[in-house]
């Protein structure tokens, strides 16, 4: 599923990057980055953590894009750092619970 | 120049999930016993009890200094180290205002005592230090570093390590100081700890962990900025560890 379809319909917010052609078939949520860096290849991380380690992570399992949930805010060196690696922001008010809940329903449809 | 048997991460009975029994006296009866000659007192997120143990050590001959161990939001634990039991105060008093702000149930949290010298407890306080601060991981270095602290990550080989919690250590802060649990590790990590000065202390919750030191400080005296000199290699110092 495309990027661009999962913004349309889950209430998220972009912060910065490129949403077009990014194709989502996988997903992790985790807050604990060894065991992201441990998860294989994921399309999407979803995650409260806003480091800006969180884009090498991003980097090491390939993700496309990323959603930082509970209303947290990225910093202006992590967006920096995403937009070098093409990695899209994304961030929501609501938990990861929830968002994870309504994407993985959305892949799964 | 001197070698030093140090341990620089110990924890009081202010800590919750540390024993009552580790009061002043007591834990420097068993630093004595294992030959240890300069410690530090590392609370969660407090340093009120950082006086009393400052005046029991001194009184037994061990140099002491003053500490912290900080829970960021990510949940790193960062150790704060301080030129004076002062500083050490004022950087604690910020660190308390950045804890959530409920009330713990000592029963079920652990208790958290205010000691005095002698042993005697002042006061049972229902802050949550155990409880990761609203501070990111460099906010906790600027607090510790505004008050004239020096910044060391905690147990990079353990849980709440920055290497668990981070996956690796970040460029920035630049340098700063690594502590491993296990000092036989060192191989281990020694690529990303990379030219890191690297420390090694019990993180003792009870009077049972203490153990012949984990590490040496080479330098003059057994004082804070000897021990910054030895952080930082400066003509000769440094922290040894105990293999």
């Amino acid at each position: 599923m495309l990027l661009e379809k999962i913004i349309e319909n889950v209430d998220l917010e972009l912060i910065s990057g490129d949403i077009q052609n990014k194709e989502i078939r996988t997903g992790y949520t985790s807050d604990l980055l060894s065991e992201v860096m441990s998860c294989g290849n994921s399309d999407l991380w979803i995650t409260v953590q806003s480091h800006s380690n969180i884009v090498a992570v991003a980097t090491i399992i390939g993700a496309k894009a990323m959603i930082l949930v509970n209303g947290r805010e990225y910093s202006q060196d992590t967006i920096e750092k995403a937009k070098e690696e093409d990695i899209c922001l994304l961030k929501s008010k609501h938990n990861a619970f929830d968002i994870t809940g309504k994407i993985y329903a959305m892949l799964q449809g | 120049m001197q070698c030093y048997r140090a341990d620089f991460h110990i924890h009081s009975c202010l800590s919750p999930c540390a024993d009552i029994t580790m009061t002043p006296k007591q834990v420097a009866k068993e630093l004595v016993e294992h030959h240890i000659d300069w410690a530090a007192i590392t609370d969660h997120n407090s340093t009120r009890n950082l006086a009393s143990f400052e005046a029991v050590f001194k009184a037994s001959g061990i140099a002491f200094l003053a500490g912290i161990e900080i829970q960021t939001i990510e949940d790193i634990h960062v150790l704060g180290y301080f030129p004076t039991v002062e500083c050490a105060l004022r950087a604690g008093s910020e660190v308390e205002q950045a804890l959530p702000e409920i009330r713990i149930d000592p029963e079920k949290n652990g208790y958290q005592l205010v000691v005095n010298p002698d042993d005697t407890f002042r006061e049972m306080l229902l802050k949550p230090f155990g409880f990761p601060t609203r501070l990111t991981l460099d906010q906790t270095v600027d607090l510790i570093r505004f008050h004239n602290g020096l910044a060391v990550y905690a147990h990079v080989d353990k849980a709440m390590g920055v290497i668990v919690q981070l996956g690796l250590i970040p460029d920035e802060p630049k340098e700063m100081p690594c502590e491993l649990y296990m000092p036989s590790k060192y191989k281990a990590y020694a690529g990303r700890l990379s030219t890191r000065t690297v420390l090694s202390s019990s993180d003792a919750h009870n009077l049972d962990s203490f153990s012949e030191s984990k590490m040496m400080i080479r330098c003059h005296t057994r004082t804070f900025d000897e021990f910054r000199k030895a952080l930082e290699k400066e003509d000769g110092r440094e922290v040894m560890l105990c293999l």
